[in-house]
Formats: structure tokens, C-alpha cells, sequence
């Protein structure tokens, strides 16, 4: 298997670290980071709604995405849409319902797989404030060029390769392997979607096992 | 219930057990879906006999229970109700007959921001929890109007330890200093002393030694001590 730029293999992941519940503000929070791709999440809830946002029978999930330099509202916003979906499904709404649960995002660093490392994050994230969970969720992102698939690939990776697509994968543990939110950039083939899927259903084993190890250490504080 | 899963640490969404003829009662942390009993926070699964499973975790956000007591603080005077913030969801409601010898001659004198010791009453997911000052026998026993002191934020699993009868760090504090302490389940410790130096005193001792041991705790407290001096 050849090298990629920074010596990692095509199916491994970056190191991933995560300190838990440091902002005292929130409920629960998280500092994440997928090798230099550095978010921080926190989450504030359930707590008081606005009568316009109320739901009688669940939780209404708001997101806050924030960038470093705040020059690209655009992509603040698909990325609040997407985590709203994706934690829609994740966070069991109907056990307090009238209520309102925030989370909040602050982008400290990207460099690729960003979008992978909020959804991680947030997961962690939630899992600290004690909002009750229907299933967690752990999300791959992959870089697909003529004849590679390259798993949570860096900036410079995602740079230099100029036809490229790339696959985002949120997937779930449930009872069986499912798919929870897929998003495609650029075009890719059926069979290459499958490998990706393959892949991805493997690497979400070691994602949970480093979030079941964080977690265990929290608790013990 | 799964046997072998007691005392571990367990993650969301993970299956414990299918639902069987044996009745049991499951808490904090475990729901029922299709059948089976499944996990929506983290923390450690426990047991208690004869029948009771939960898990335990640390939070900082209080979901109200009936029954349990807590510190508020009044925010609002409603009608004949006061409105009163516990950290849940929606203020909680206190009535003014909700204390011992009320009646509609003899109202309390309750102000907007004064505290509170009071024990829940009405909890479901649906309504305003309610609470009351007094007992079941409606006598006061403690509960009312906290005068004075200094009231914190702390997480729940610190506010229950301090609950416990016989807590090691109460009672090595309180060889050394006067103080009076409420403490609420929702996460929240009222202190009344002497000095304000005391009051600060015992406030960094409880919430450094969260979490720590008998002799580290000591330690702490004393370093806490010195520096006073």
C-alpha cells in the first residue's frame, strides 16, 4: 500500500483526542479533534423554548455552527441543516417534550473532515450533558480519486488531487449496519459507494471504542 | 436483564435485556423500546435489590422527580403562586397555600429572588412541576424560606454524596468551623456561617474535592486552610 502524504495508510483514520466537560457554562461539552481538525461543542438543554419553537410531544433541536474567520455563512448554514437532521434522529426528543436543546459549535481548526469531526463531536458532546440517547451515531469521511479510496483525508490531500469526490458517511449501530445521513461530492460509482460503505462499517468500531474509553474516564472525575 | 452488563460501564442505545414475566422497576437512563431494555446515557449500570435497575451518571441539568427536595429561586408572583427557577426545563410552581398554616388571611412574605427548600410535588413530562414548603404531615421541618448565606451550582452526583448521612468532608469541616448547609438534588448547596471568609472556605472545600478520596480530600482542605490564615 503506498504512503499518503502524511505516512498514513489508505484505511487509517488520524489520531483522535477529546477532553470532556471543560466549559462550565454548558450542560456538556467537548474540545475534538481528528488529528489538526480541532472543533469545540457545547450543549445547553433541555431548557426553556420559545412559544414559536415549542413542540408538545418533543425537544426542538437548535444548532449554532461558527467558523473561525465567519466569512462563509453559506456553509455555516448547510452545516447547521445537516446536524440538525442527523441529531434529530440521534437525541430521544419525545422524553422532554416543551423544551428546547442548543448545541454549539465553534470551528477551532479545519484541515478536512470537518463536517465528520462536528458530528463525532457532538455525539461526545451529548453524551456528557446527559440528554438521554436513542442510538449513537459516528461518522466517516472519504476521499475518493481514479483509483483510491482514502479514508479522513487532510487539506492537503483534498488540494492536490484535482478530480476527486468525497463521500461523508454517518453511520449507526443499531440492530443492523445502517446509514443515517450520506453526503456526495462529485461523482461516484455505485461500487465504489459500497466499498466506502464496507470501509466505513469497519472504522465505526474504532471510532466507538475511543469514545467509550473517553467517556469511561470522565465519569470517574 | 443481562447479569454479566451490572456494574459496567455501558454506552446509549445499547440492548440490556428483553422484557420477561419478572417484574422489575427501571430508573434513571433506561427506556423500553420493542420489547427490550435499552440504555440512553452513559454511566455505569446498577442494581438494587429486589428489583430496581438505573444507570448512574454525572449531569449537571436536573430532570424533576416527585418527592425529592431541592433549592430554588423565586422569579415571578403569579396570582396566588409564585414562580420558582430549580435549573429544569420550566420554573416550577410554589402556591402560597403550599406552606404549613396557610390560608387565605395568612399569605407568605416571599420576595422576587429569595431562596427556597422546598420538596416536589407534582412531576410529569406534561405540566409545570409544583413543589411545596412542608411535609406530608404539612408541618415546615426545614423546609421555607433560606434567609441569608450563599447559594452555588453544583453537578448531581456532588449534590447526592453530600446527602449522604454520614459525609466525610461535612464532618472534618465541621470540627473546624460553624456553618449551616442546605443542599438541593438539583444541584445546588446553600451555606450560612459566621464570616464571610468561612462561607469561602467551605465553598472552594466542596467543590475541590469533588471526586476525590478521604486523604487527598484532607489535604485539600487544609492547603485551603493555610492559605486563609
Amino acid at each position: 500500500m503506498t504512503k499518503r502524504i502524511d505516512n498514513r495508510n489508505p484505511n487509517q483514520m488520524r489520531p483522535l483526542s477529546s477532553i470532556l466537560g471543560e466549559n462550565e457554562n454548558s450542560d456538556g461539552s467537548v474540545i475534538y479533534s481528528q488529528g489538526k481538525t480541532k472543533v469545540l461543542v457545547g450543549v445547553h438543554g433541555p431548557k426553556e423554548v420559545n412559544t414559536f419553537k415549542e413542540q408538545y410531544d418533543k425537544a426542538t433541536v437548535s444548532v449554532v455552527v461558527k467558523t473561525e474567520q465567519r466569512d462563509d455563512l453559506r456553509k455555516e448554514k448547510t452545516l447547521e441543516k445537516d446536524l440538525k437532521g442527523i441529531l434529530e434522529y440521534m437525541i430521544f426528543t419525545e422524553r422532554s417534550p416543551r423544551s428546547e436543546i442548543i448545541i454549539t459549535a465553534h470551528i477551532l481548526n479545519d484541515d478536512g473532515s470537518l463536517f465528520s469531526t462536528l458530528v463525532n463531536a457532538c455525539v461526545l458532546a451529548l453524551c456528557d450533558a446527559g440528554i438521554e440517547i436513542r442510538s449513537l451515531v459516528y461518522s466517516i469521511t472519504f476521499l475518493i480519486t481514479e483509483n483510491k479510496i482514502l479514508i479522513d483525508p487532510i487539506e492537503n490531500e483534498i488540494a492536490k488531487i484535482s478530480n476527486h469526490s468525497r463521500v461523508s458517511l454517518v453511520l449507526s449501530k443499531d440492530n443492523e449496519d445502517s446509514i443515517v445521513f450520506s453526503k456526495c461530492i462529485g461523482l461516484t460509482s455505485l461500487e465504489i459507494y459500497d466499498k466506502c460503505l464496507e470501509i466505513g462499517n469497519v472504522a465505526k468500531l474504532s471510532i466507538r471504542k475511543f469514545m467509550k474509553q473517553s467517556l469511561k474516564k470522565n465519569q470517574n472525575k | 436483564m443481562d447479569s454479566e452488563l451490572l456494574g459496567t460501564f455501558v454506552l446509549p442505545g445499547e440492548k440490556l435485556g428483553e422484557m420477561n414475566t419478572n417484574p422489575i422497576k427501571i430508573g434513571n437512563g433506561l427506556v423500553i423500546r420493542n420489547g427490550s431494555i435499552v440504555s440512553s446515557k452513559c454511566g455505569i449500570l446498577q442494581f438494587k435489590k429486589p428489583d430496581k435497575y438505573w444507570i448512574n451518571n454525572n449531569q449537571k441539568r436536573y430532570n424533576p422527580i416527585v418527592g425529592q427536595h431541592v433549592i430554588g429561586f423565586i422569579t415571578q408572583k403569579a396570582g396566588t403562586n409564585y414562580l420558582v427557577d430549580l435549573g429544569t426545563n420550566v420554573p416550577a410552581v410554589l402556591s402560597f397555600f403550599g406552606f404549613p398554616g396557610a390560608t387565605k388571611k395568612n399569605r407568605p412574605q416571599l420576595k422576587i429572588n429569595d431562596t427556597v427548600y422546598a420538596r416536589i410535588v407534582v412531576s410529569n413530562g406534561t405540566e409545570e412541576p409544583q413543589i411545596v414548603c412542608m411535609d406530608k404531615n404539612e408541618r415546615a421541618s426545614g423546609f421555607g424560606q433560606l434567609e441569608g448565606g450563599y447559594c452555588f451550582k453544583c453537578s448531581l452526583n456532588l449534590s447526592r454524596k453530600f446527602l449522604q448521612p454520614r459525609n466525610k468532608i461535612l464532618s472534618y469541616l465541621g470540627k473546624k468551623l460553624k456553618f449551616e448547609i442546605a443542599v438541593g438534588v438539583n444541584g445546588r448547596i446553600w451555606i450560612n456561617s459566621g464570616s464571610v471568609q468561612d462561607t469561602i472556605l467551605i465553598t472552594n472545600a466542596i467543590q475541590k474535592t469533588e471526586g476525590l478520596t478521604e486523604k487527598p480530600a484532607r489535604k485539600v482542605i487544609n492547603m485551603l486552610f493555610d492559605n486563609m490564615m
